[in-house]
């Protein structure tokens, strides 16, 4: 059985060519416009994400970077469908998801799959593994009943596990391996898009660097599409083609990733990188530390949101919300020093 | 890393821990020893107990009649024993009467939200602030003369009482449940909701009901006695045999028997119910898994 | 001069109903004062429980040292009574957690809390600890101490908790603070942050630290020298810089080229390490404990576990490959 569509187009042409979020919609695997998520609190609204853009192309890896309160977490879930958008759009491959019939909403969940954090919650205690692989297969009609075994042997194959263990139950993997079985489970289905929600975040190094060789090698081999939510600058490196940086419920910069990390743009992004531990490097003193708190997203700050902290403030700052500006490379910058006249 | 022992699942491991819970298995034992008598005990033995002797009216327990005789002459060992069933019966099948309605309540709260669960959880409230007794006895009188004493009229007041607890209980696994990262993936390949219920949720509530359903049975059993000092319980029962002792209690003639076994018999029970029922929650909590 | 904190073939064992584990066999290592120590290992490699082993905060009944010593400032503490290891706690030796949410009391104040270390160890009355309170909260960064004396701890932010411990675990001046994860759950800003405060409290106070982590980049830039810890077992201690250039242990190496470096371009691949860690029995390992998983593994490997040996420029290793071979 043949997992993922092989016919889509690879990361390379669509990822490279364009830098930034704004190109043409028929290309875009996913279009998000404007999209906000607000949240009743006891104060007023948690405006936890408010006005994104973002576009993403088949095969290609897009991170979601940002610190608590960012909305990282939020818009990944939002675009699944966990949580229902309190304004914009959400287009899939050109089909509107907001307001959609049951019918076309089933229909996406074939499309778009997400994988959790927790891999110790991710699974169904109480069945075992081909049990929980056969439930996807059956339910898209993707295997009978007779062959549904063979396909579950497959999948677990696919993501490097031995397909001997799908009579075992969760308790017995390890979190790298549920993390694995979690990954197979979102596979079953065959989508175009995978988000991952912090999916290493919670596994020892060794382990994290296993699934995301996985996750690599499912990206050569199926051509899906990732949208990785992510604290950690230097798996964003590693695997994405493009970043966008979130700070409490906006995107601040979105930039190919080599661009971002060679030549960060907006201060936020570069505090970010410059405060990021890394291996081989001398006792900091030399870069600025970031001082302050992280804002929440029920008390945004007025005008940028990281004015209150950013050292290179002036006076639009504190007033004037910046716009997403272009920046010369493709990227895009939320910072009125990157605005042109 | 191919498989080397057979892969245990939940059930069998909780089953290994009762297992070795020995207050458990002693409740369990004595509580099968106890049922056995009573749906056995007079078959086997051929026991009576309605035959009345008014001649052997109130003696103590002899080689004639084990426990004694009550106040009409009939033998308290075939009573206690054939009452045992009616209590035992009363209590689970009210018991299962409160677990079906409670869960079935309690998930669809849990599950839904909002109004729903709104809607629902004040709906307890209420029941629950109304006077419980007053309610079974409401109940009781709305069936009519003839079915007095028998057991279903019981069933269905006590049932329809009990479920109160079951659904906030399960109310609040449910809840607990909701937003575990398993479930929503679930409902991220599309499974309908009844699909997510049946196959995610029930099997991980399921212990917790389990274990309460235990505990609740010997709390439905002291009811049903309650409802026999006021004359509304069943006929024939340990609550029924212990009224008709303390009924003829005086100072002279204590007819300790008559006091005695029914409540021997109902204590003993009670005290198997709890164990087993701790035993239970014991070995069905997860946090206890190595 | 003898060193602040010296280890000694510390073994920690946990006896459970069916088997007993033993988390920690045979770690030795020391600390002198001033110094910031790295204890890096993942999951299951005995880092949290060697730092609990030193402050007799292990689990009991089931958490025992059944040999090994542990000495502070040349005393014996293994097997000091629990009232001489409170007096320890909190005024020579300090910890702060991982989570800051669940190692501050939720119903008491800051004043309480950090009230009580300053009465319990230095018998202040209860003005001079609230003075003396807002003072250490103020070093560690807190605007507004005195006001904030009287916040609960789920008003403030999950980095202001944070310092809220330091600041108690400093109260007493102690000589040793053992720090375990401590940035772990914090975001990558306020971690910076804290690191910076770590780093200050041992240039103003001298204050030995040791830190705990799986995080190499932190130890990178943090630590003088690093201890790293597999399966229980210490497989390599060397000055940073030198362990993060040129490891001289397989499982370093492994762990460092599974890394993803933040400063290194795309297009490189990461080595996973293949396989899970042994299970940790009782009985001693017939082999090295990482020679299931190690790419320069050979037979003497598996004829027994190699020994933890001192080379001439002090860095340790517990490895038999040669070291021309490290590295290539």
């Amino acid at each position: 059985m043949a997992l993922g569509d092989p016919t889509e187009p690879r990361a390379g042409a669509a990822a490279e060519a364009t830098a930034d979020g704004a190109l043409a919609a028929g290309q875009a695997l996913l279009t998000v416009r404007d999209l906000c998520v607000h949240f009743a609190g006891p104060s007023g609204p948690i405006r936890a994400v408010d006005g994104v853009d973002l576009d993403l192309f088949p095969g290609e890896t897009v991170a979601l970077v940002g610190e608590s309160g960012s909305g990282k977490s939020t818009l990944a879930r939002t675009l699944v469908g966990l949580n229902v958008p309190t304004r914009g759009s959400i287009r899939f491959r050109g089909t509107e998801l907001r307001g959609a019939n049951r019918a076309a909403l089933r229909a996406l969940r074939k499309d778009v799959q997400l994988v959790f954090q927790d891999p110790y919650a991710s699974l169904n205690p109480r069945l075992t593994i081909l049990a929980t692989l056969s439930e996807a297969l059956l339910l898209h009609g993707r295997a009978t009943p007779r062959d549904v075994d063979g396909k579950v042997s497959e999948l677990l194959e696919q993501v490097g596990l031995d397909p001997d263990l799908r009579f075992r139950y969760p308790h017995e993997f390890s979190g790298g391996q549920r993390q694995r079985i979690s990954i197979a489970r979102a596979l079953s289905v065959s989508p175009k898009l995978l988000l991952c929600d912090e999916v290493t975040s919670a596994l020892d190094v060794s382990i994290q660097a296993q699934i995301l060789e996985l996750l690599k090698r499912l990206q050569r081999e199926l051509g899906i599409a990732y949208l990785f939510v992510t604290h950690d600058l230097g798996i964003v490196r590693y695997i994405a083609h493009r970043v966008a940086v979130m700070y409490v419920g906006q995107i601040v910069e979105l930039r190919a990733s080599e661009a971002l990390f060679t030549e960060p743009a907006h201060p936020y992004t570069r505090a970010l990188v410059a405060s990021s531990p890394r291996i081989g490097a001398a006792s900091k003193g030399k870069a600025p530390l970031l001082g302050g708190e992280v804002p929440s997203p029920a008390r945004p700050p007025s005008g940028c949101r990281f004015h209150p902290r950013c050292s290179e403030r002036f006076d639009p700052c504190p007033r004037e919300v910046p716009e997403l500006y272009p920046l010369a490379d493709g990227g895009r910058s939320r910072c009125f020093l990157c605005r042109e006249a | 890393m191919t498989a080397q022992r057979p892969s245990q699942g939940a059930w069998a491991e909780a089953g290994r821990r009762l297992f070795r819970n020995r207050m458990a298995l002693l409740g369990a034992g004595l509580l099968l020893a106890i049922a056995l008598a009573c749906v056995l005990g007079p078959v086997v033995l051929e026991l009576d107990p309605h035959f009345t002797r008014p001649e052997l009216r109130n003696r103590p327990p002899s080689g004639d009649a084990w426990f004694g005789t009550d106040a009409l002459g009939r033998d308290l060992f075939a009573r206690v024993l054939v009452g045992g069933r009616a209590s035992l019966l009363v209590g689970v099948v009210a018991t299962l009467v409160s677990v079906v309605v409670g869960v079935a309540v309690g998930m669809v709260a849990g599950f839904y939200g909002g109004k729903t669960d709104e809607i629902l959880m004040r709906l307890v409230d209420f029941l629950y602030g109304l006077p419980y007794m007053f309610l079974v006895i409401l109940v009781m009188l709305l069936f009519s003369e003839t079915a007095r004493g028998e057991m279903l009229p019981v069933f269905v007041a006590l049932g329809l009482v009990q479920w109160l607890t079951m659904a906030r209980i399960v109310r609040g696994q449910v809840l607990a449940l909701r937003g575990r990262e398993f479930v929503l993936a679930a409902e991220l390949l599309g499974a309908s909701d009844a699909r997510v219920l049946f196959r995610h949720v029930l099997p991980n509530i399921a212990g917790v009901v389990i274990v309460y359903a235990t505990l609740m049975v010997p709390s439905v059993i002291i009811l049903e006695s309650f409802l026999s000092f006021l004359g509304l319980g069943v006929a024939l029962s340990w609550g029924q045999l212990v009224s008709e002792g303390i009924a003829v209690v005086n100072p002279v003639h204590s007819y300790w028997w008559l006091l005695f076994w029914p409540s021997l018999f109902l204590g003993l029970t009670l005290l198997s119910l709890n164990f087993l029922g701790d035993g239970l929650r014991d070995a069905l909590d997860p946090k206890a898994r190595e | 001069m003898a060193a602040l904190l010296e280890i000694e073939d510390l073994c920690v064992e946990f006896r459970g109903r069916d088997r007993t584990v033993r988390a920690v066999d045979g770690v030795s290592f020391s600390i002198d004062r001033g110094e910031i120590v790295g204890l890096v290992g993942e999951s299951g490699s005995g880092k949290s429980v060697t730092s609990l082993a030193t402050m007799g905060l292990l689990e009991r009944p089931s958490g025992r040292i059944p040999r090994g010593s542990i000495r502070f400032e040349g005393r014996e503490i293994v097997g000091l009574s629990e009232r001489e290891l409170q007096r320890l706690r909190g005024d020579r030796i300090s910890m702060i957690f991982q989570d800051p949410l669940t190692s501050l009391n939720p119903y008491l104040t800051l004043e309480e809390q950090l009230g009580e270390v300053l009465v319990l160890h230095r018998k202040l009355d209860r003005r001079a600890a609230r003075a003396e309170s807002a003072r250490v909260l103020a070093q560690v960064g807190i605007p507004d101490a005195e006001e904030r004396l009287r916040a609960y701890p789920h008003q403030l932010s999950g980095g202001m908790r944070q310092r809220v411990c330091i600041a108690m675990a400093l109260l007493c001046d102690p000589a040793l603070l053992i720090a375990d994860e401590p940035t772990t759950m914090l975001d990558v800003t306020i971690q910076a942050q804290i690191l910076e405060l770590i780093r200050s409290i041992r240039t103003e106070r001298n204050t030995s630290i040791l830190f705990i982590t799986h995080d190499l980049g932190v130890i990178s830039e943090l630590c003088d020298r690093v201890i790293v810890l597999y399966a229980g077992r210490v497989v390599e201690e060397a000055p940073t810089r030198a362990l993060m250039e040129r490891p001289l242990h397989p499982y370093t190496e492994a762990l460092l080229e599974s890394t993803p470096r933040l400063d290194e371009p795309a297009g490189g691949s990461l080595r996973p390490i293949g396989g899970v860690p042994p299970r940790l029995g009782a009985e001693p390992l017939r082999e090295c404990a990482f020679a299931a998983r190690c790419r320069r593994v050979r037979a003497a490997c598996r004829e027994g576990e190699p020994a933890l040996v001192t080379l001439d420029d002090g860095r340790k290793r517990r490895c038999i490959a040669p070291l021309e071979e490290m590295g290539t």
